[in-house]
């Protein structure tokens, strides 16, 4: 078992290298597949954190009327704060609000001199409420329609942000069906390829083929080096393509990066947590792939 | 041992190549098949190895019937068949050991039985010198001999040759002539597919003639009676 086992992979491997030529296209077609499917997971991973980006700037501020006492917000707050959709509720002061209003509108001199003839502070606390999920806003806005509230709010104001959201999911939806085309289009080039190269293997063994039959080898053990092969244009496939996109992912994260405003983005520690899941199931894809390939060639070319 | 019942073979769509085929051949015989050429000689031992299968009869060895055999169970049955053919069928870049040996790699054999058998069958037919070489570095009848110690690798009950002398000349001949009746002497049965008219005759053994598809004679010690 162990000497069939091991001629197997002896038989396979000298095909392996001495049809170079047919090995070295089917292995590219194969790198140039999983190359775009990587594509597509970094795609994906890009859409996320864009999204993850966009949907934390969502928020709903509560602006109260000035004078409405501290302890009253600050029970609306924890109210707020037992709501499940609620992620966290943050209060700013009157005081903060003025500060910020003016370091915002410093260089407005009309703003500047209405508040100076105000004389005191003509804002009101600000709640900023945060949902997990932008789903759950209605239900947080809903909240401050009731009639208790009305006359110790000044004004509500919520961006949702939606349309850029769906902005982000459309643009991506359209690269993913398009990286979805590119990767299927080359593993039906990898399967007319690897079938090609089978079928060639096959020809140039037919001599040793017929002995094999002749002479009463097993008909798996006349099948088997052809499956095997399989296995060798896998590993060569994911081996170059993780040779390819870790230096690609490098040389392309500080551009990402510097457009994500530098925010918690780590391609490259994405593809290196998820390695094994990420690569093994392409070495997976891929073997079967080339079983699959070899199995028609074996079960057209190859009369055992 | 080998028995044939009413075997007809249809090639299609219509090519009748054997037609009610009756013939019994007991353990250790040495029976020449002779014919025309297309009278379907090769046809039957392509049925006796079950690379082509009847139209109608039964094919028995010993009491196996192989007929309706399954494709797994071919290459058990082709390791109890050693075959040669006219044309040697031997691998060029492999050397006469490498050849013989092929035969017990494919079937999973260890290498230490390898190296055991191979040179003993090599003795048998005489290449046990030689065993180096390359097919081409020796001559016709020494590259039938290499076939034959393929053939004999698994120690089949059965030997057939097909036409083995085809590309030899007298001398050739005759020695792998002598070389199937020791192999006969040592119990194994022998089919010997011949056009060689001097050579059967001299055998002194059963002929079988075919004729258009059917056996027309069947002689114990016979003669070329085309
Ligand atoms: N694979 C095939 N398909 C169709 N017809 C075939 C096939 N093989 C053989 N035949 C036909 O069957 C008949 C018998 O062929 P076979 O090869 O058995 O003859 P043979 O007696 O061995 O001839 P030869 O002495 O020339 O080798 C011939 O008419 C041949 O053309
Ligand atoms: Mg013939």
């Amino acid at each position: 078992m162990f000497a069939a086992l091991f001629r197997i992979i002896k038989f396979s491997s000298q095909d392996f290298w001495r049809n170079f030529w047919l090995t070295t296209a089917t292995v590219v077609v194969l790198v140039l597949t999983l190359v775009s499917i990587n594509f597509l997971i970094t795609l994906n991973f890009l859409t996320k954190t864009a999204v993850a980006q966009v949907e934390d700037k969502i928020d709903v501020s509560v602006y109260f009327k000035p004078g409405v006492a501290e302890s009253e917000i600050g029970n609306i707050k924890s109210y707020l704060l037992s709501l499940s959709g609620v992620k966290d509720v943050i209060y700013v002061s009157p005081e903060e609000a003025l500060r910020d209003f003016t370091k915002k509108h410093e260089n407005d001199a009309v703003i500047k001199e209405s508040l100076e003839e105000v004389g005191e502070n003509p804002l009101g606390a600000t709640l900023i409420v945060k949902a997990h999920d932008p789903a759950d806003y209605p239900e947080i806005l809903e909240v401050f329609d009731d009639a208790q509230y009305a006359n110790i709010i000044q004004e509500k104001s919520f961006e949702d942000h939606e349309a850029i959201i769906k902005k982000i999911d459309s643009i991506s939806e359209k690269a993913k069906s398009t990286g979805f085309g590119i990767a299927g289009l080359f593993a039906v080039v990898a399967v007319l390829i690897g079938f090609n190269t089978v079928r060639m293997t096959i020809y140039t063994h037919r001599e040793e083929i017929g002995v094999m039959k002749l002479v009463g080898a097993a008909n798996w053990f006349v099948r088997a080096p052809f499956l095997a092969s399989g296995v060798f244009y896998g590993i060569f496939a994911v081996f170059f393509t993780i040779l390819l996109t870790f230096p690609a992912i490098g040389f392309a994260e500080p551009y990402l990066a510097g457009f994500f405003g530098g925010a918690e983005f780590n391609l490259l520690g994405y593809f290196s947590q998820n390695f094994l899941q990420i690569f093994g199931w392409q070495f997976v894809g891929v073997v079967l792939l080339n079983i699959v390939t070899s199995s028609l060639a074996v079960g057209r070319y190859l009369k055992v | 041992m080998i028995e044939f019942r009413g075997i007809e073979k249809i090639y299609p769509p219509n090519t009748v190549a054997l037609q009610g085929v009756n013939l019994k051949i007991n353990a250790g015989e040495f029976v020449s098949i002779v014919g025309q050429s297309g009278t379907g000689k090769t046809t039957l031992i392509k049925l006796l190895t079950a690379e082509e299968r009847p139209t109608r009869g039964k094919i028995t060895i010993g009491d196996w019937d192989i007929t309706k055999i399954r494709r797994s169970e071919i290459p058990t049955l082709r390791r109890q068949i050693g075959v040669i053919f006219q044309d040697f069928k031997l691998l060029p870049k492999k050397t006469i050991f490498e050849n013989v040996a092929f035969a017990l790699e494919v079937c999973g054999a260890s290498v230490g039985r390898i190296k055991t058998i191979v040179p003993q069958v090599l003795r048998i037919v005489g290449l046990d010198e030689k065993a180096d070489r390359y097919p081409k570095q020796v001559s016709g009848g020494e590259q039938q001999r290499v076939a034959i110690a393929r053939a004999l690798i698994h120690r089949p009950k059965i030997l057939v040759a097909d036409e083995p002398t085809g590309n030899l000349d007298s001398i050739n001949t005759r020695e792998i002539a002598d070389l199937l009746l020791k192999i006969n002497e040592f119990g194994t049965t022998v089919l010997l597919v011949s056009h060689n008219r001097e050579l059967v005759n001299s055998l002194r053994r059963r002929v079988v003639t075919l004729e258009q598809g059917t056996v027309i004679s069947d002689q114990e010690v016979g003669k070329y009676v085309l």
